[in-house]
C-alpha cells in the first residue's frame, strides 16, 4: 500500500466509526476516545507500507485501538480531572429500543474490569468470534471465552439490580 | 444469543465519529509527513557529507601514496647511478693498474 494522504483519508473515512466506537467504549470518555482514535490512525499512517491487505488494516486498527484506548483509560484513571464528556452524557441513538436501558448497559460496560471490557466490546460491538478476539488481544481462546462469560455474568447481575 | 445479549449488542452499536474527525486526522498527518521529509533530508545531507569526507580522505591517501612511490623510485635511481659511478671508477683503476704492469713487463 502506498503511503499517501488520499489512502489515509480513505481508510479513516471507512473505519472511523469502528475505531472511534471501540475507543469510546473502552475509555468511556468522548474526548479521550477521539484523541485515541486519531493517534491510532496516525500510527497506521506511519505503518501503512507494512500492511498488505484490507483485512490486515482492519486487524491492525482493532488491535491498535484497544491498546491505545486502554492506555488512555489508565492515564485518565490516574488523573480524574482530565475526564471530559462521559458515555452517559452523550446523546442516545434514536434507533435504540429503550434509551434508558441502552445507556445503563453502556455505563455498565464502561465499568467492567479492563480485560473483560475489551472482550465484551469486540464481541458485542464488532460481532467478532472468540478466536478473532483472541488474535486481536493476543491471548488464548480459552481466556477470551472465560472473560466473555465472566463479563456477561457480571453485566447480567448488575443490570438486574439497576434495571429492576 | 439470548435477549440480554441482543440488548447488549444494541447498546454497543457503533457511534458515528465526531463531525470533522477525518479532516482533523489528515491535518495532523501533515506535520508527520513534513517532519518525515525534513528528517529524510537531514539524513541525506549527513550521508552526503560523510561520503564527501571519505572521498577526500581516499583521494589524499592515493596522492600521498603516489608521491612516496615517486620519491622511492628517484632515490633508487640515484643509488644505482652512484653504484655505477663507483664501479666505473674501480674499473678504471684496475685498467690503469693492468696497463702499468704491462709497461713494467715490457721494460724488463
Amino acid at each position: 500500500m502506498s503511503t499517501s494522504w488520499r489512502t489515509l483519508e480513505t481508510i479513516v473515512r471507512k473505519h472511523q466509526s469502528m475505531v472511534f466506537s471501540i475507543a469510546l467504549r473502552i475509555t468511556g470518555d468522548w474526548g479521550a476516545a477521539e484523541e485515541a482514535a486519531q493517534d491510532v490512525f496516525l500510527a497506521l499512517y506511519r505503518s501503512l507500507d507494512g500492511l498488505t491487505s484490507e483485512e490486515h488494516v482492519l486487524f491492525w486498527l482493532r488491535k491498535a485501538v484497544v491498546h491505545r484506548a486502554t492506555d488512555y483509560r489508565r492515564r485518565f484513571a490516574r488523573m480524574p480531572e482530565m475526564r471530559g464528556e462521559a458515555v452517559n452524557d452523550l446523546p442516545g441513538n434514536p434507533n435504540d429500543g429503550d434509551p434508558l436501558q441502552t445507556r445503563h448497559l453502556q455505563q455498565l460496560v464502561a465499568c467492567l474490569p479492563e480485560n473483560l471490557r475489551a472482550a465484551i466490546v469486540l464481541r458485542y460491538q464488532e460481532e467478532m468470534m472468540p478466536e478473532e478476539i483472541a488474535q486481536t488481544l493476543e491471548m488464548p481462546v480459552a481466556t477470551v471465552k472465560s472473560n466473555l462469560q465472566r463479563g456477561l455474568d457480571l453485566l447480567r447481575r448488575k443490570a438486574e439490580k439497576v434495571l429492576r | 444469543m439470548d435477549e440480554f445479549e441482543r440488548a447488549l449488542m444494541e447498546a454497543l452499536h457503533r457511534e458515528a465519529a465526531p463531525e470533522g474527525f477525518a479532516e482533523r486526522v489528515v491535518a495532523r498527518a501533515g506535520p508527520v509527513k513534513a517532519g518525515g521529509r525534513i528528517w529524510w533530508k537531514k539524513r541525506a545531507f549527513q550521508w552526503s557529507l560523510a561520503a564527501g569526507l571519505a572521498a577526500t580522505l581516499l583521494a589524499g591517501g592515493l596522492i600521498e601514496h603516489r608521491r612516496e612511490q615517486q620519491i622511492r623510485g628517484e632515490r633508487a635511481r640515484e643509488e644505482l647511478m652512484l653504484a655505477l659511478r663507483i664501479t666505473g671508477v674501480k674499473l678504471h683503476a684496475v685498467q690503469e693498474r693492468l696497463a702499468e704492469m704491462d709497461r713494467e713487463g715490457g721494460k724488463q
